[in-house]
C-alpha cells in the first residue's frame, strides 16, 4: 500500500469557504485524497451541530459582554462590544462549520484507521487496528436529535490515547465501532 | 468481605501523620504566627483540631489496609467506610519501584510502587510503607511471579497458546529464572555526577529561579541578609550613576549564575549519589540517591523508546544523558516532574551510548546510519521566527534612539542559529528502529522501536502548510512526549506515516511470534 501515493500531492490551499454547504459526496475529490484511497466524510448534519454549539457559545458571550457593558462604564456607546461579539459569532457560524466539515475525513483501512482533520492546523493520524484498546460511541441529547454519534478510539499511546471521530450518522458510528472492536488487538501487550 | 493478608508496617501511621503535619500543622504555625493576635490563634486552633481526625483516619486506614499475593494477582483491600478491593494481575505490571524518603530511610522502611500501563496518572498500587527487608523480599517475589505469570499466560500474544503449550512455557520461564545473570552496566562516581550537574542546562534555570525567589523574599523584607549583601554594591553605585548600576547588575547576575551552578551540581550529586545501572536477567535495575534512596526496575521488553539528550555544554565534552521511556504512570509524581522517564542515566560518554543502546535494544544495528535532513525550507522558517521579534524590537527602539538600529545586526547570529536548527533536525530508519533528532540547546535523539509504535500523526500548522511541510509525530505508550520530526515535506511525511504503520505492525507480529517460539522451545 505504500507504493500507491498520489503523484502530485496538490494541496487544497486557500480552500474557498462558501456559506452554502453543498450536499457532500460520499467521498472526497481525488485531488484531496490521501495515499491511494478516498476518505469518508462525516454526516452532513455535523454542520448543523457545530453551528448550534457556536450559536450557544456566541449567545452566552454576547450576554456576558452586554451585562459587563451595562455594569461597567464603557467609553463606547452601550452595546458596541456585544454587537462585535455577535458579529464575530455570526461570521464563525457561517464560515467555520462547513470548512471543518470539508477538512474532516476518515477511512477504515485493511490494517489501520486513517483520519485527517483541522481547518487551520491539519492533522493526519494513523491508528493501527492492533493498537486499539477499546472503542466507544457516545452521543449527547443534541446529537441524538440530529441522528449523530461520535466514535471514540482508545489506545495506550500518549498523544493519540483518545481519538474521536465526531458527528457520524448513528448507524454508521455503531457499525464502525463494531468493526473496530472486532479488528482491535484484544489483550495485546504494551 | 473477609480481610486477610498482610498489613503494612506500623510506621505507615507515623508517615501519614507526618504528611498531615506538613500539610496542616506547618501552615497552622507559620500562618497563625504571621497573622498574629487573636485571629492567628484561632487559625492555629482550627487547623490543629482539623488535623486530629486525619491522624485517627490514618490509623483506621492502616488497620483496614491488607494485601496478599494470590496465584498471579496482587490483591489489596482498603478503605475504612467504603471498602475497596483491587486486583492487579501481576502479568500486567510494568514497573516495580522501591523508594525511600529521607525519614523513611532513618526508620528503615520503604515504599513499593507497582505500575501497570493503564493511562491514569496515579500509581496503581502503592505499598507505603513496608520494612526495608520486607520491601526487598516482596519486590523480588513480585518480579518472580510476574515473569512466571507471563510465561503461563503467553501474554505477548492476543491468542494465548494452548493449555499444554502454556504449561510448557511456564516451566521454561521458571527454569530460566533460576539462572538470572546480573551485570553492572554503568556506575557513576562523584566526579561524574559533578560533571553532569555542571553541564546541565538547568543550571541557568536554577540561577534565574534563585534570583526571582530572593527578590520576592527581599520584597517581603524577611531576609535582611540579602539587602546586606546587595546594599554595598547597589548603595555605592547609586552615587556613581548609570554605568555603575549596570556594573552592579552584571556582578549580581554573575553571582546568581555561579550560585545556581553550584546548587545544580550539589543537587545532582545528592540526587544521583551512588548511581548504579544493572542488568538483571531481562530487567534493567537502577539505584541511586543520597538521602532519598530510589531503586526501580524496568523490564526490557517494556521500554518504549530511548531519548539521548546532549546539552550545549555536554556536546563538546562528548557527554550525553539517556532517558528511557517506559509505559507506566504519568506525571503528577512530586519527585519526578518529567514523568517516569526522568534522566534514567544522568551521564554517559558518547562512545558508551552504543553499548548501552545495544543492551536495551538487542537487535538494533546503528553502525553507519546516516540521518536524512528535513526540508531545506526549514532553515528559512526558523530564521523568520527569530527575525520577526528582532525586527519589531529594532523598529520600536529605533523610534526612541537611533543607535538601536544596530540591533538589526542580531539577524546574523539568528541566521546562524536557524542553520544550526536545520542541521540538528533529521530522521532515519534502521533495523526496525525509527530515529528522530532535533534541538540546538539540547540536542535530542529519539530511538523508537517500530514495534512499539501506537499511533502516528502528521501535523501541519498554517505556516508549515504554506511550504508544504509538516511535523511527523511518532507516538508510543511512553508517558510524556512523542518523538517529533519537524518540517519534513508533506508527501515525505505521509509516506513515512504509512510505512511506519505497516512496518511497525509487521515488526510487532514478528516480535510476538518469536517470543512465543522462544517460550515453547
Amino acid at each position: 500500500m505504500t507504493e500507491s501515493r498520489p503523484a502530485t500531492p496538490t494541496e487544497a490551499e486557500g480552500d474557498p469557504v462558501g456559506g452554502s454547504a453543498a450536499p457532500p459526496p460520499e467521498t472526497l475529490p481525488e485531488s484531496d485524497a490521501e495515499p491511494g484511497e478516498r476518505l469518508d466524510r462525516l454526516h452532513p448534519n455535523a454542520v448543523i451541530l457545530w453551528r448550534l454549539s457556536t450559536l450557544l457559545r456566541g449567545v452566552l458571550f454576547t450576554a456576558v459582554a452586554l451585562g459587563a457593558e451595562l455594569v461597567l462604564d464603557s467609553p463606547f456607546p452601550a452595546g458596541v462590544g456585544a454587537l462585535a461579539i455577535a458579529a464575530i459569532t455570526l461570521l464563525l457560524l457561517v464560515l467555520l462549520p462547513p470548512a471543518r466539515f470539508r477538512a474532516w475525513g476518515y477511512r477504515l483501512r485493511e490494517s489501520d484507521l486513517y483520519l485527517r482533520h483541522g481547518v487551520f492546523f491539519r492533522t493526519t493520524t494513523i491508528v493501527p487496528h492492533a493498537r486499539i484498546q477499546h472503542v466507544d460511541t457516545r452521543h449527547g441529547p443534541v446529537d441524538r436529535l440530529l441522528g449523530l454519534a461520535d466514535v471514540v478510539v482508545f489506545t495506550a499511546g500518549t498523544r493519540g490515547a483518545v481519538i474521536a471521530i465526531p458527528a457520524l450518522g448513528a448507524g454508521t458510528a455503531e457499525a464502525l465501532r463494531d468493526r473496530l472492536a472486532a479488528l482491535s488487538g484484544a489483550g495485546d501487550a504494551v | 468481605m473477609p480481610s486477610e493478608g498482610r498489613r503494612l508496617h506500623g510506621f505507615t501511621v507515623v508517615s501519614r501523620g507526618l504528611h498531615v503535619a506538613r500539610q496542616l500543622l506547618l501552615p497552622a504555625i507559620v500562618g497563625g504566627a504571621s497573622a498574629g493576635g487573636a485571629i492567628g490563634g484561632t487559625i492555629q486552633w482550627i487547623l490543629l483540631i482539623l488535623s486530629v481526625p486525619s491522624v485517627v483516619i490514618a490509623f483506621a486506614q492502616w488497620l483496614a489496609f491488607r494485601f496478599r499475593i494470590e496465584d498471579d494477582d496482587l490483591i489489596i483491600d482498603s478503605g475504612v467506610l467504603a471498602r475497596r478491593r483491587r486486583v492487579i494481575p501481576l502479568a500486567r505490571v510494568q514497573n516495580i519501584d522501591l523508594e525511600q524518603g529521607f525519614i523513611e530511610r532513618l526508620a528503615g522502611v520503604a515504599q513499593l510502587r507497582l505500575e501497570t500501563a493503564s493511562g491514569g496518572t496515579d500509581t496503581e498500587a502503592s505499598l507505603a510503607v513496608l520494612s526495608l527487608e520486607e520491601a526487598h523480599g516482596l519486590q523480588a517475589e513480585l518480579m518472580r511471579r510476574r515473569n512466571h505469570a507471563r510465561g503461563a499466560r503467553g501474554l505477548y500474544g492476543a491468542g494465548s497458546p494452548g493449555g499444554a503449550e502454556g504449561a510448557a512455557s511456564a516451566a521454561a520461564a521458571s527454569e530460566a529464572e533460576t539462572e538470572v545473570s546480573s551485570r553492572v552496566l554503568l556506575r557513576l562516581g562523584l566526579a561524574d555526577l559533578a560533571i553532569a550537574g555542571a553541564t546541565s542546562n538547568e543550571a541557568g534555570l536554577i540561577a534565574a529561579g534563585l534570583a526571582t525567589m530572593l527578590q520576592v523574599a527581599g520584597d517581603f523584607g524577611q531576609w535582611g541578609w540579602i539587602e546586606a549583601v546587595t546594599e554595598p554594591i547597589l548603595g555605592r553605585s547609586a552615587g556613581l550613576g548609570f554605568a555603575a548600576a549596570v556594573m552592579a547588575g552584571a556582578i549580581l547576575a554573575v553571582l546568581f549564575f555561579v550560585l545556581g551552578w553550584v546548587v545544580s551540581i550539589a543537587a545532582t550529586v545528592v540526587r544521583f549519589h551512588g548511581f548504579t545501572l544493572t542488568r538483571v536477567g531481562d530487567d534493567l535495575r537502577r539505584e541511586y540517591g543520597l538521602f532519598s534512596r530510589h531503586r526501580s526496575t524496568v523490564p526490557l521488553e517494556r521500554v518504549q523508546a530511548i531519548r539521548i539528550e546532549e546539552t550545549l555544554l555536554r556536546r563538546p565534552l562528548g557527554l550525553t544523558a539517556l532517558k528511557i521511556e517506559t509505559a507506566g504512570a504519568g506525571p503528577g509524581r512530586s519527585d519526578q516532574p518529567g514523568g517516569r522517564a526522568e534522566a534514567f542515566v544522568p551521564l554517559a560518554r558518547r562512545r558508551d551510548v552504543g553499548s548501552l543502546l545495544a543492551e536495551v535494544f538487542e537487535d538494533a544495528r546503528f553502525e553507519g546510519v546516516s540521518f536524512r535532513p528535513v526540508a531545506t525550507v526549514s532553515r528559512r522558517r526558523s530564521f523568520t521566527r527569530l527575525a520577526i521579534p528582532i525586527l519589531m524590537a529594532t523598529g520600536i527602539l529605533t523610534l526612541v534612539h537611533r543607535g538601536a538600529l544596530g540591533l538589526a545586526l542580531l539577524l546574523l547570529p539568528a541566521w546562524a542559529l536557524a542553520g544550526a536548527q536545520y542541521r540538528a533536525r533529521g530522521w532515519a530508519r534502521a533495523s526496525g528502529y525509527a530515529l528522530a533528532r532535533g534541538g540546538v540547546l539540547t540536542r535530542v535523539t529519539w530511538v523508537v522501536p517500530e514495534r512499539k509504535i501506537q499511533t502516528l500523526h502528521l501535523r501541519e500548522t498554517p505556516f508549515q502548510r504554506r511550504w508544504g511541510l509538516g511535523t511527523v509525530m511518532i507516538d508510543t505508550a511512553a508517558t510524556g512526549r512523542t518523538a517529533n520530526i519537524v518540517d519534513v515535506r508533506r508527501d515525505t511525511g505521509l509516506g513515512l506515516l504509512v510505512d511506519l504503520a505497516a512496518d511497525g505492525e509487521a515488526a510487532r507480529r514478528a516480535a510476538l511470534s518469536s517470543s512465543r517460539a522462544a517460550r515453547s522451545a
